[in-house]
Parts: C-alpha cells; structure tokens; sequence
C-alpha cells in the first residue's frame, strides 16, 4: 500500500492526488464546462452591472459629476445632457433616481436567477463525479480477497465511502475554478489600480510573499492534524458499528457501561482530533487574514489621501472615460474595492490551500484502497470456463494465510453427480478449502482441477459463475421471503421459488407466515428462527441452480426429521452437479456419496460410508465410535 | 411526516437539552453579542477616511450624526492635519485589525473567523461542517477566542449527544434491537448528531446576538438620523417579509430533509450489509447484485439532497428578491435628503452601514424558522431515539444500579409463562419450567418452537406477557432484575468477537480474569489448542468480527468468554452445533462437571448434548410438549423418542 507520510509531502504530490481524480470528472466533462459556462456569465453579469450601478449612485446622485460615457451609450442617455456637461443639475439627478432603481431590480434579479439555477446544477454534476467514484471504490472493495476484508473494518468502509470520497466533488471548484476565478480577480485587481496608481499596485502585488511563507510553515502540520481526525472519525464509526452488531452479546454479558466507557473514549479521540484540526485551520485562517489586512490598510489611506489632493490619476487620459481624470471620491472607492478584491481573492486561494490539505488527505484514504492490487487476478490467457464435464480434482494444495499453514497436500476427487462431504474437526480448514474453490482466497502449490485443467486457468468470474455457497453464517437481507430466495435470480418465477423452497423444506413454515412469501423479514430476519433462516438459504442456494454447490454446515441448526428430508430431497436434485457438504454431523455426512476427512489440514481419510466404516483404525471409523459412544460415556460419568 | 407542531416540540426539546451547556452557551452568547459594539464602529472609520481625508469636510454638520462614543475620536481628528489624519486612522485601523479583525466602510476589510472545510454534496459531509458554523461576526483576537470557545462547545455537544445515543440503543430491548438496522444507527450517531450541536446555537446564540444587534443598531440609528425612518422601517420588515414568504418553504425544507436523511441513512445500512457479509454475498454470486443495489441506493441519497439543494435555491431567490427590492425602496426615499445635501456623502457610508446591520438581523431571524427546519429532520431523528422509542426500553437495562441483595441460592422457575411478540404474535403458551442450581437442564425440539425465546426470559431479557418469573420461589421487584441479570451468563447461537485480543475478548466475562483463568475456561470450552496455534495466542487480534476464525472457533471463545464469568446461571444456546464431536463430547462433560453450584441450560439438537442433560423439555410450536430425563422420555414413546431414533438410526 502507498502510503503518504502528511510530513514528507510536496506540492507535485498533492497536485497528483487531484489529478487523479480526473478519471471520474471525465464522464462529466461537458457538464463541468457548463456549470463554468454559467459561473463565468453569472459574475461577469453581477460585476458589470454592481459597478455601473454603484458608480452611478456614488458620482451622479450623491455627488453631482457627470454621467461616464460607457454607463450612458449602455442606458441610451442622452450625452449631450449628461456626459458632455461640468455638473449635473438637481433635477437630472433625481430624474436618474428611478432609472436606476429599475436597472438595479432587473439585473439583480435575472443575476440571481442564473446564480442560484447554476447552483443546482452545480450540485447534480459534482453528484454524479462523486457517485462514480464511490462506485469505483465499492466495486474495488468487493474485488479484494477476503484477506483484506479479514482485517479491515466496516465502519472504516462506510466512512472511506462517504466522507473520503466526497473530496472528489471539490476538486473542480476548489482546486481548478476557485484558483482560477481567485487568480483573475487577483490579476484584474492590480490591472486596474495600475491605471490609478502604480505605487498601490506593486502594494497589491507582493501581498503573496508572506502568505506563500506562512502557508509553507503550516502545511505540514495542517496535512498531519487533518489526516488524523480523517482516520479517528473512521475509527469511532468502526467503534460504533461493532459495537452495534454485537449488542446482544454486549447486554446479556452486562457489559454495557464498560462498552459505552470504549465508545466514549474513541468519540472523545474523534472529537480531541477534529477540534485540534479545526483549531489550526482556524489560525492560519486569522494569519493569513492579518498578512493580507496590513497592506490594504495602507493601501485605503494612500488613496484617501490622494484623493484628497485631486492629484490626476495616473492614467488619466484612459480613465477620463470612466470619470476618474483627477482622484476623487469615486476614483478613492473604485480603486480600494478593486485592491481589496485582488487582495482578499489572494488571501483566499492561501485559505483554500489550507483546505485542500484535508481534501488530499482524504482523497489519498480513498486512493489507498483503489491502489491496492486485487490478489485474485486472472491470468493473461485466462479462458471462460464453460460446461463442468469431469469431476472437481484436488491435486496436492496447500494454502497457508500468513501467519499460519492451514492446507497441506490435499489430494481427492469430488465426482460429478455425487455428494462428497468433507468432514473434520472445527478448524480443520474444511470452509477455506472450499473457498479456494471459489477463488476467493489464492493457493500457494497444488492445484484445483476442473475438466483437467487448473482452475486458475480459468477467469475467475466464470468459475464463480458455476459455484453457489449457502455459507455457515445464515445472511439473509431485509427483503421479503420471496426476494431472499431469489436475491441471485432475481429472473426466477415463483413457481421456480416454490420449488427452490420445497426442496428445502421451507415452504411448509413459509405457508403459515402471515403473507406467505412476501412476508417482511426484516433486519437480519429476526423474526424467524435460526433453522428457518438455514432453510432459506439453502432454498436460495438451489435456486441459483449452479453446477456446483456448496452447502457449509447445512444442518446444523435443523431438527433431525428436516435435516433427513432436506438431504433426502437434495440428493435427488444432485443428479447431474457435484455437491459439496462441509460438516461434522454424522447423520449428515452418512447421506453422502464419498467421504473425505480433514484433519490438521491434510486429507486423513478419504472413501465412501461402507469403504471407510470397513477400515480398521481409520479416522473416520474413530469419529463414527466417538459420535456414537457419546451417549454411553456421559452415562458413565454422571 | 413531521408537522409544525412537532417541529416546535422538537424545538423545544432541543432547548432543554442544551441547558446542560448553559454556561458555555453564555459566554459565546455574550462575547458575541458584545462584538456588535464593534460592528457599530466599523462605519463610522468609514466615514472618518471620506470626511476628514477625500472630501475634507468637517464643517460642524459632519459631527452632528455621530453617536456619543465616536465624539472624542472625531474631536481628536479635528485638531489634525489631512496626512497627521491619515497616520491617526492607519494606526486606528491597524489596531482593530488586530482586535476584531475590521475596520472601514461596510467593514470593508471584515472577515469572521472561520475553520470551513471542503464538503461534498451530501448531507454526510455537510453534517461536520455545520457543527463547526461558528457564527462569529468578527475575527482578530476577540474572533479568535470567541471561535475557539465555539469549537470546544460545539465538539463536546456533539459528543454527549453521541454517546447519549449509544447509551439509548444499547438499552433497547432485544426484542427491537434485532429489527433495527445497524447502518441507520451509524448514520444517526455519526451524522444527524452534529446538526443538533449547529441547531442549538441557532437558537440561542443566533436571535439573541441578532436581537440585541437589531435593537442597538435602530438605536443609535435613530439617534443619529433621526429624520430617515424610512431607512429603519424598511430595513424591519425584511424580518417579517422573509418569515411570512418561507413558511412554505420551511414545511418543504423538513421535509425533504427528513427524506435524504432516511436515504442517507438507507445507503449506509446498504453498505454495511455488503460489507459484513462479504462471503455470502460472493458466495451466490450476486456481487453484481449487490454493486447494484448499492448503487441505486446511493445515487437515491444523492437525489434526496438535491431536492434539499432546490428547496434551498427557492429559498435563497426569495431571500434575495425581498432584500434587494426593499434596497432599493429606501434608496429611493433616500436620494432626497443626500442630493438636497442634508448630509455628507459620508454619511451615506453610515446610512448603508446601518441599514445592512439591522436587516441582516431582521432577515436572519426571519429565515430562523427556515434555517432551523433542516437541522429538525436530522434532530428528530436523533431524539427518536433518545425519548420517543421508551416503550421498546429494556426497562433493567435502564435502572443500571441496584441496592437489591437478590441472590440465586436454588432455584428459576417459569409459571404458566406466556410470552407474544409487540406485534401481537404469539410464541410461546403457558410453559412451565423449573431449574434448580447444581442441574443440567436441556431445551429441545424442532426448529421455530420458541426455544431460544424461552431462553430470553430467564435473564429477563424479555418480560412475560402472563404468567411470572420466580426465583427461589419469590417473585423479582425491577431491582431484583438487575442482579439477575448480572447473575446469568447467555451464549448466542451467532457469537459476536469484538476488536480486541483473544484474551481481552475472553475476559469480558470478567474484567479481572487473569491470564491462568482465562486460559482455563478455554480449555474447558476447547479453545485453548487452536488459540496457541496462532503466532501471538491469545494476544491475537480479532479483526472484523473475527473473520479470521471460523464459526465453530468464535463459538468457543464465546463459551470461554461465559465460563471465565463464572456466574450461577449459564445458559447455551445450541453450544455444539458447529462443534466436531470430539470437541462436543469434552464441551458436554466439562457442562456436566460446571453444573456443581450453578444452572446450566443447554439449547441444543443434538441427542449426544441433550441426553447428558438431568431434565430434557421438548417444545413443540411454542409449548412445553414432553419432560423429563432421556429415560422418562424414551418410554413415553412420544416426540422424543422418535427424534432419538432417527439420529441413531
């Protein structure tokens, strides 16, 4: 995993997280241009029009100078009366009263119309770029091993979806538009106090120095503090999630204060760590705020005094245009609104920086996981696998997580049209060895045959394709009975779903449910009962009606008389698949056609019932005294 | 739907939460309503610079229109020259850049501190984000300390009201904990919490700061312009034009800001349910299903914000309409006085100044109601859980400590115990059941009869409907519950791990267990070999649920977990069904052996756990059907007998 150490972090790096992102801004590329588009028309509108009016208000009603030529060609004045004159007269100016009040209404309004309709189209564009990527992550997150999923948490999955990746959005506004606008308004600034005075404008220029110091001072630790409060509100969003999934075990073990103790004390980490992040950004927003202040203060009283003085401007030739030949009231406002535009726009793109630091960060969280590998790959001239027409072959595998071995040498064939049931103690590597089947984890050596070819061989998507496992856990969703069953097919009709559920034996509990199989279940189907909930699965298993099916401790929660009809109805239905049933209950595997036994990760035992029961001193012969002997030793201890 | 009236109760009980702070809420409430001292000030340096420098101006008129405070300064400046003015006001200026951050015309280089981070379009990132809204409405030295006091107030809020929704939850009763999902309680408590934290500072520090700002700025505006009502008048009633316009708008803003909060919450449950069951959503192969339906629900909690986003847009337009109109009626009525020059152009600075003051504040509160109804929907949702859902209290739960001296001695007994679901199912009908301390007592029979419901009721988990719960032989007061409950140690047929050691997770039976005892307990529920298989032993790290291990190895660690507790009562819920039966015949004999001075109650299948149990009860469709030990049981020739016959068929 690449990791960004916030310390050791350059301006080309931060600029190559954002660049990143471009992948998922590109579908919406001509809409971002768009949302521009109207950005661009909306302050180019509110500028004119806010100048024009205000410059009309200050110089032609509040004093009485007279109209500039480009305000009148726009409004069709008559120049003779109002350009062309020393002064206007009372009357002339209470006629432009009205005038100007009814430009002021129109504009306005059509500048706030565009303004807040581009808003929410703003809003529908950064959507879809964020959507794209939380769906690039989801789907990369369900790529990944289940090794990854071994040691990462949920909450920490929820919180990299919603809060990381939402950075995404910004990265046009805040990194691309918002410079820019800042920048040009920056620029304008100085270009226009030039013509006043070029004193101010070198004043407005080096206003970035001090800034470019400070921001280079504080990054660093901004990056550090930001990051951390990234991965504390992960942290106590994992906290909360576990703690609400084992609540029962949680309240039953009466632990409840001691949880809410480790609750509270990540939440007080999240909150300590938020705070601190805030706390800084909040001062080097004040210090960038006073380095940017003191030489505008300068700035405003240079020009107050100039204006005093009714030197000319410094291009006064260009400016007579507009009305500023001399310095003067208007000339003192126009040129300090422009220099405090241009500063504050600087002074704002240092705060942005200070903000793209946590959006870094937390694009970076999101990248982490996008850049892990997927372990289960395919190879180069994989090939789809197409129909299963010989047995499933064990040929010699050995699978080890990292830090321990689980299978060694594991030698058998499952054939086809038979039940095969692997057997062996509790955490002999029954279920790993059938998830190697499914690809989920890789194998070290050795090799999974099907149609005598390596499975690996194959695109693994194609070999899942043939697989259906009904896992040990009974997951059932918050949908109806009906969607549960066919939550893979979701094709099936319901007699396919009936028939799904017959074999199961679920239907006659499903007919007594008050809405039969549109009946609610509900979050983690509480209201059935664990047997029922294996029933289900088993009756979504079948329905999903794939050449091969594993069913891993089918029986476990079921009452003898249903598991006898349940393996009665499956080993009808197994004709022509191969069927895998991992389990230790002797009733079970006895329904079997082929037997094999694990036991410290290698094949101890492998034949059908009659073969192995025959077998002096075998293991599985053991098992089958033991089962049976229970009874018989518990009457002797008691 | 929440309705208006609702909206206010909720309101109201926003308020009566925040008490909790009331001095913390004080000091920001105060600094912050003197900083419009401040703000006052601000245009009059405007109109110094323009009277005293551009226009030079200070014919006895000018100093007329100021307010007693500002007299001594404009006296002072009189006495100077235009540039001694100009070094007069810099250092003025610079002085209150460093206090509060402003100074000039509209405070013209104005700034209020802010810590606003980068948000996307979703109200999960906005949530954060609203929390930390300082509301200052100035920076500098006094904006900073104002902020600083903010953020510390708002972060501590946010945590209480977490961790007071935690506490709620947990003491749901078992029965509505199971229906709940888990990704709406992370949505709840991550993300609708820090709404209330921004709501309550909208409703005390926002109208009061706006009403004294209001009161003093018509004040002093009176005082000074006495002649120009209209200016006042016009600048009030943006208040009341704002309120009246978005009454509509606020009904809207609740709503859809409930809807994309259920949505948002909708999308997390999503991905929680992907996330936590990885293998079985892989192992039927509806990866793409799943990627689907995470999809839609993704993109529906986008959409449900933006309709948020429109109603907001609605409400921003309107704003402005009124604003900008009322602008320009008092522009209107104002350009009299000024070009018959009854005041001084810079004055005019002032008038402006002034006017933006008092109908910011008016319009603030004005849109309060509307500001306030987003941060309802997501309140709502936060006290839903912490007061509205008392019916669903575990109500032993709640009580926490007890002064009863309740200890089992002998016996639980369940008399004519009937129990139905709060929908009005019911599961189990008049059992009755007795279990005496040094037994093993067995609950057996086909799946869906209500055994593990049955189970729920000896710790109380769940309270009879009928019949009563007797323990040596007296009924339990509430107290009385409490150190049952403490006294009972119940293992779940799907065991939770938590993210801790191995050891740690054994001893959250008992805190103090040390490592010789809970290495002893995982020895008797055959755990031990496997957990000194692993490279760290018991200082294994159980990551995700445990995902490491597998089902039958988080079940015995869950055995270890009750038996380290040591407590009279233990109850097992099918202990042995993913057990291979060498482990199950060592579990089962070392059950019988821990009977010696407690209860053990097994719920279990298998005929190899049952028969070692002293008293078997086979239940049937919610009722005790047969009992007795397996001897008994076998000649009665009934259920029993014919289920023990096909295991050892």
């Amino acid at each position: 995993m690449r990791r960004i150490e916030p310390d050791k972090v350059h301006f080309a790096d931060i600029v190559g997280i954002f660049l990143r992102g471009w992948p998922y801004i590109r579908p919406m590329a001509w809409h971002v241009l768009g949302f521009i588009g109207i950005s661009v028309i909306a302050t180019a509108w509110g500028t004119f029009w806010g100048i024009t009016i205000l410059t009309m208000i200050y110089q032609n009603v509040i004093l009485d100078q007279p109209v500039a030529v480009v305000s009148a060609s726009i409004l069709f004045l008559d120049h003779d009366l109002l350009v062309h004159v020393e002064a206007l007269t009372v009357d002339q100016r209470f006629q432009l009263v009205p005038l100007i009040v009814m430009l002021a209404v129109i504009s306005g309004t059509l500048g706030a119309m565009i303004d807040n309709g581009g808003d929410y189209y703003r809003v529908w564009v950064m959507q879809n770029i964020n959507q794209n990527l939380r769906m690039h992550l989801m789907s990369q997150l369900h790529h990944l091993s289940l090794k990854f999923h071994a040691d990462s948490k949920t909450g920490d999955g929820i919180y990299r979806l919603f809060q990381d990746s939402a950075m995404v959005t910004q990265i046009i506004q805040s990194l691309v538009i918002d410079p820019f606008l800042m920048s040009v308004r920056f620029f304008i600034g100085i270009f226009v106090v030039m013509f006043f005075s070029p004193l101010l404008a070198v004043a407005i220029l080096v206003t970035w120095v001090p800034l470019v110091v400070l921001a280079n001072f504080m990054s660093a630790k901004l990056r550090h503090l930001f990051l951390e409060a990234r991965v504390r509100n992960s942290t106590l969003t994992s906290t909360i999630q576990e703690s609400i999934e084992g609540i029962r075990t949680i309240k039953v073990n009466g632990l409840e204060r001691e949880r809410q103790l480790i609750f509270e004390n990540a939440s007080v980490d999240a909150f300590v760590a938020s705070h601190n992040a805030r706390v800084r950004l909040l001062l080097y927003g004040f210090l960038a705020f006073m380095l940017a202040a003191l030489p505008l203060t300068f700035i405003e009283l240079y020009a107050a005094v100039l204006a005093f003085e009714q030197v000319p401007t410094f291009a006064s030739d260009l400016l007579v245009l507009f009305g500023f030949a001399v310095w003067s009231l208007g000339a003192q406002d126009a040129a300090r609104s422009r220099a405090r535009e241009g500063v504050s726009n600087i002074q704002l793109l240092f705060l942005l920086w200070g903000r793209a630091q946590d959006m870094a960060m937390g694009l970076n969280r999101v990248y982490q996981i996008l850049d892990l590998a997927p372990e289960i790959q395919n190879r180069v001239d994989a090939v789809p696998l197409k129909v299963i027409e010989s047995d499933i072959r064990f040929v010699d595998l050995q699978f080890a997580y990292p830090e321990r071995r689980v299978l060694e040498n594991i030698t058998f064939d499952a054939k086809l049209g038979e039940v095969t049931a692997i057997m062996g103690p509790t955490g002999s590597g029954k279920s790993t060895l059938m998830l190697l089947l499914l690809r989920l984890f890789e194998y070290q050596g050795g090799a999974i045959q099907i149609n005598d070819q390596d499975i690996r061989e194959f695109t693994f998507e194609s070999v899942r394709e043939k697989i259906t496992l009904a896992t040990q856990e009974n997951i059932l969703f918050s949908l109806s009975v009906r969607e549960n069953i066919a939550y893979a097919r979701q094709d099936a009709t319901l007699d396919e779903i009936k028939e799904a559920a017959r074999i199961a034996c679920a239907d006659e509990f499903i007919e007594q449910l008050p809405d039969g199989y549109e009946t609610f279940l509900g979050e983690r189907a509480s209201k059935l009962s664990t047997g029922q909930r294996q029933r289900l699965v088993i009756a979504r298993a079948i329905l999903k009606d794939t050449p091969i099916l594993i069913l891993d401790e089918p029986t476990a929660s079921l009452d003898a008389e249903t598991e006898r009809r349940i393996m009665a109805n499956l080993k009808e239905w197994a004709a022509a698949r191969t069927v895998f049933l991992v389990t230790h209950r002797l009733s079970t595997i006895r329904q079997a056609d082929r037997i094999a036994f694990i036991r410290d990760g290698t094949i101890a035992d492998y034949g059908t019932h009659n073969d192995l029961i025959a077998k002096p001193d075998g293991e599985y012969q053991r098992f089958v005294e033991a089962e049976l002997a229970t009874a018989q030793q518990l009457d002797e201890t008691a | 739907m929440i309705t208006g009236r609702v909206a206010i109760q909720t309101v109201g009980r926003a308020l009566k939460y925040s008490l909790r702070y009331d001095f913390e809420l004080a000091v920001k409430g105060m600094t912050q309503a003197t900083s419009i001292f401040w703000i006052l000030l601000l245009p009059l340096t405007g109109k110094a610079i323009v009277d005293f420098i551009v226009v030079r101006d200070i014919s006895p008129p000018s100093d007329a229109n100021v307010p007693f405070f500002f007299l001594p300064i404009i006296d002072y400046m009189l006495t100077l020259s235009v540039y001694e003015t100009a070094f007069f006001l810099g250092a003025l200026f610079i002085t209150m850049l460093v206090l509060v951050g402003a100074y000039g015309t509209d405070g013209a280089q104005r700034s209020s501190a802010v810590a606003w981070l980068s948000e996307g379009e979703d109200i999960a990132t906005r949530s954060e984000n609203a929390a930390n809204s300082m509301h200052s409405l100035v920076s500098g030295l006094y904006g900073l300390f104002e902020s600083l006091w903010h953020i510390r107030v708002a972060h501590r809020l946010n945590h209480t009201l977490r961790s007071d929704i935690f506490h709620r939850f947990k003491s749901h009763s078992i029965t509505e904990l199971s229906n709940r999902a888990n990704g709406d309680v992370v949505y709840r408590a991550m993300y609708d919490t820090p709404g209330v934290s921004n709501i309550i500072f909208n409703l005390w520090v926002g109208p009061i700061t706006s009403f004294v700002n209001l009161v003093t700025t018509i004040l002093v505006m009176f005082v000074i312009f006495r002649n120009e009502p209209v200016v006042v008048w016009g600048a009030i009633a943006v208040g009341p034009l704002n309120f009246f316009l978005m009454l509509y708008i606020a009904k809207l803003s609740r709503k859809y800001g409930t809807l994309a909060r259920e949505a948002g919450s909708k999308a997390t449950a999503v991905i929680e349910e992907g996330l936590a069951n990885m293998m079985a959503v892989q192992g039927i192969g509806s990866t793409d299903i799943y990627v689907e339906k995470f999809r839609k629900a993704s993109w529906f909690s986008f959409s449900r914000f933006r309709q948020v986003v429109l109603v907001g847009v609605s409400g921003n337009f309107i704003g402005f309409v009124i604003g900008a109109n009322m602008v320009y009626i008092v522009f209107y009525y104002l350009a009299v006085p000024f070009i018959n020059q009854e005041y001084s152009p810079g004055d005019w600075f002032v008038i402006w100044g002034y006017y933006g003051a008092i109908s910011a504040s008016a319009g603030w509160l004005g849109r309060l109601w509307l500001t306030l109804q987003e941060g309802i929907a997501g309140m709502h949702r936060v006290f839903m859980i912490l007061d509205s859902e008392l019916e669903n209290v575990d109500p032993i739960s709640e009580l926490q400590e007890s002064d009863s001296s309740l200890t089992l001695t002998e016996s639980i007994q369940l008399e004519n115990v009937s129990y139905s679901y709060p929908g009005g199912r019911e599961v189990l009908r008049e059992i009755n059941l007795s279990a005496n301390i040094g037994e093993m007592v067995a609950i057996s029979g086909p799946t869906g009869a209500g055994k593990t419901t049955l189970a729920y009721l000896i710790p109380a988990l769940i309270s009879p409907t009928r019949g009563r719960l007797l323990v040596d032989g007296v009924e339990p007061s509430q107290y009385d519950l409490v150190r049952l409950r403490e006294q009972v140690s119940f293992v779940f047929q799907e065991t939770s791990v938590f993210n801790d050691t191995i050891a740690n997770n054994v001893r959250m039976g008992r805190r103090d267990a040390s490592i010789d005892d809970v290495q002893e307990a995982a020895r008797v529920a055959g755990a031990h070999e496997f957990i000194e298989d692993l490279p760290e032993g018991y200082e294994t790290n159980l990551g995700k649920a445990g995902a490491k291990l597998s089902v039958g190895q988080k079940q015995r660690i869950a055995i270890a977990r009750a038996l380290v507790s040591n407590k009279p009562v233990l109850i097992l819920d099918e202990p042995t069904a993913a057990l291979d039966p060498r482990t199950e015949n060592e579990l089962v004999r070392n059950l019988r052996m821990a009977r010696e001075g407690r209860i053990v109650i097994v719920i279990a299948h298998r005929l190899s756990t049952i028969r070692a149990a002293d008293r078997i009860y086979v239940m049937d469709d919610g009722a005790i059907v047969e009992w007795g030990d397996h001897e008994s049981l076998m000649r009665q020739d009934g259920i029993y007998a014919r289920f023990v016959s096909l295991q050892t068929a």
